[in-house]
């Protein structure tokens, strides 16, 4: 078989996927190209959550089930988890080697479908001045396209992934207007969000209303695309059982369907141009360590921020590519969050339903973003997530003494009232926040791994305190008692990262400044084109997987414009 | 003390300490013999001890008093209890957790007792969690 195509698509997550089933289904000649393991029957899924429900509380992080199952992955094609984030152990080599001064917090999925397996599928889009902060608001850059380039693309998105959205609450949402309904009536709200809401009615934070709204997803709200409706498992992160959450093998099926070939367990270890500066090779080593190539008329990177640009560092030899503007690997990005916690003065009922069904949206554009980032707030459906497991509040009880009914009786008492609300905050552009290579740590192929300099500022920082302050005042209107309250400790530094990596192969108009033009393709390489949030020159405060997704959809017809000399 | 005798009074003290009017006999062997790979002396002591109260008149009085009071005893106690409501119990070291098999976790106790079930074990329908769960 030829090892010549049209499109080769290196990353087999929700970016890749759709641009490779889009192109596929054009009658394009492609190939998907993924570090990790094909697992796309039902029987690999009932392994995947047989390995979760046995693995102890405390190890049931995103990666864990998909590296703890029975495979060499966790070698050939290492996911970081949270174990990237703690300061090793003696003589124990991390994936990431973190060169601070502030330690970088998300993980990613190195598996076909990607990290769309352990994502909670919420979809919110952008609003429009998410696109130009450094025009509104004097800080970061502004996006070379603007709400209304992308509008068509988020509903071909949404379409494609089976969004669940209210529309009459999210058209128009600062100024993001919708031209089309969601595929899907939004997600039943939990029950607690439902007494939440009633008890905020009215209430307000330095002007903003607090409301709370359904939040859209990418999650059934009925039988959609072949796959079933929710059923409330509990547990979207890190698995869907049922596959009603949307992850990219869907779309990776579809392009198996459309004749796209999918070589899996190929880790690519570099590009190679040729004389006229195009990517016409791709190198990579399967896990027997052997090296194979490709070729493609068109060459999209899609392995997310990291992976992405480590490729482009290691490409031509090592000398690197597609880095004029000395921009690949900087700007790395986080939505940094943390939560509040409290007890409610009614019961909510956590862990029924989806781990999240709505969200706070009134901080999205603050009237302070010149000084501090903007937010959003998500409420938790999962008791007191982060802050306290219930299986942590059994063990305080049954070491207070309590057995029998009465720890029954006290159990649910607590548990129920358990509520969180997270935040998660919009994070500047940074150029010192970057990706290199570990010039000395290799993986088991001989490939090296990430390095990364990380850095959170006063931007941040100043929205997390104030992102604080709005969640004590809706403690406060509930009337959930005080000594109740539990918040990441901001004084100690505390952060969570949210998995929303971004930035590194930013998107501009100038090439001096930017990796990738207007439709995601190298200024410096015409064929090359980079898919993922890795584009992203900001990344507002809202999860990026919808707009990645319209994105992807959009670099997908400007491919097929250039394939065929349109 | 036989076997036999040795997982009823597991069984028995078990009911004690978890608040359930009758737990599964083959789940408290298996949760027997996971325990006793951890801790088999103090397991006899602990069962030695409710076989020595578990007539008496007032035995749940006895069993705070002797067994999940006791500086010795009360530990393991809620090692008995964490087992049966998470299917998981942290070993001899203090430290390691031993989790169960996917069968166990499903069957943890402690989902039942906040109303809900089991992550990843959902048998309700979509939109269930709307609505506050039945009583």
């Amino acid at each position: 078989m030829s090892n010549d195509y049209d499109v080769a698509v290196i990353g087999a997550g929700v970016a890749g996927a759709l641009i490779a089933w889009r192109l596929a289904e054009k009658g394009a000649k492609v190939v998907l190209i993924d570090a990790g393991e094909k697992r796309l029957e039902k029987a690999d899924r009932r392994q995947f959550v047989k390995v979760l429900a046995e693995l102890p509380q405390a190890r049931k992080t995103p990666s864990r089930p998909y590296t703890e199952v029975d495979t060499d992955n966790k070698k050939f094609a290492h996911s970081p988890d949270t174990e990237d984030f703690a300061k090793p152990e003696p003589g124990k080599t991390l994936y990431f080697q973190q060169l601070g001064p502030d330690v970088f917090k998300s993980q990613y999925q190195r598996l076909i479908g990607g990290s769309t397996w352990a994502w909670r599928g919420n979809c919110p889009r952008f609003i429009p001045n998410d696109f130009k902060i450094q025009t509104r608001y004097g800080r970061g850059v502004d996006w070379p396209i603007n709400y209304d380039d992308l509008e068509p693309w988020y509903c071909d998105a949404e379409d494609a992934l089976g969004v669940a959205g209210d529309h009459g609450e999210w058209h128009n949402l600062f100024g993001a207007y919708r031209s089309r309904k969601f595929p899907m009536s939004k997600i039943a709200q939990a029950y607690g969000d439902l007494r939440l809401k009633q008890a905020l009615k009215g209430a307000r934070f330095d002007g903003v209303g607090i409301k709370l709204l359904s939040l859209p997803q990418a999650r059934n709200s009925r039988p959609y695309d072949g796959r079933p409706a929710c059923e409330g498992n509990s547990d979207c992160i890190p698995l869907c059982p049922i596959q009603a959450k949307y992850d990219a093998t869907v779309h990776v099926k579809k392009a198996l369907k459309a004749k796209a070939t999918l070589i899996e367990r190929a880790v690519v270890t570099e590009l190679r141009t040729n004389s006229a500066g195009n990517v016409r090779e791709v190198m990579f080593k399967t896990w027997d360590g052997q090296q194979h190539s490709v070729t493609g008329k068109i060459v999209v990177l899609a392995a997310h921020a990291i992976e992405s640009t480590k490729i482009l560092l290691m490409s031509n030899g090592g000398q690197g590519i597609a880095n004029s503007s000395d921009q690949v690997g900087r700007n790395l990005m986080d939505h940094l969050g943390g939560e509040g916690a409290a007890l409610m003065p009614f019961q909510v009922f956590p862990f029924r339903g989806p781990q999240s069904t709505s969200c706070i949206e009134g901080f999205r554009d603050h009237k302070y973003r010149r000084q501090f980032c903007a937010f959003r707030l998500t409420i938790g459906n999962d008791g007191w997530g982060r802050t306290k497991h219930p299986y942590d509040t059994l063990r305080e009880l049954t070491q207070s003494g309590l057995f029998g009914q009465e720890l029954q009786k006290e159990l649910l008492g607590t548990v129920s009232r358990q509520l969180r609300v997270a935040y998660s905050m919009e994070q500047l552009p940074d150029p010192g926040n970057r990706v290199t290579l570990s010039p000395t740590e290799k993986d088991d192929l001989g490939v090296p791994e990430p390095q990364l300099a990380f850095r959170v500022d006063d931007y941040s920082r100043g929205g997390m305190e104030y992102a604080q302050r709005v969640i004590k005042h809706l403690f406060t209107v509930v009337g959930a008692p005080q000594e109740h309250w539990e918040f990441s400790d901001l004084k100690a530094g505390a952060y969570s990262g949210s998995g929303h990596i971004m930035g590194t192969c930013r998107m501009g108009k100038e090439r001096r400044t930017s990796v990738v033009d207007a439709e995601c393709r190298s200024h410096d390489h015409k064929n090359l084109f980079v898919a993922g949030s890795s584009v992203f020159p900001t990344g507002a405060p809202v999860n990026p997987t919808v707009t990645l997704a319209a994105l992807a959809l959009r670099t997908a017809k400007a491919i097929e414009r250039q394939l065929t000399g349109a | 003390m036989s076997p036999g005798t040795e997982l009823d009074q597991f069984a028995a003290l078990s009911e004690i300490l978890t608040g359930e009017k009758k737990v599964d006999k083959t789940l408290a062997g298996q949760y027997l013999g996971r325990l006793k790979t951890q801790y088999a002396t103090q397991m006899q002591a602990l069962l030695n001890t409710f076989d020595a109260l578990a007539r008496d008149k007032y035995p749940l009085f006895e069993v705070k008093r002797r067994i999940v009071n006791d500086k010795t005893l009360g530990p393991l106690a809620q090692q008995i209890i964490a087992i049966w409501y998470t299917s998981e119990f942290v070993g001899a070291d203090g430290k390691t957790p031993n989790a169960g098999t996917q069968a166990q976790f499903y069957r943890g106790l402690l989902w039942n007792v906040i109303k809900a079930h089991p992550p990843t074990h959902s048998t309700l329908k979509y939109g269930y969690w709307t609505k506050p769960p039945k009583k």
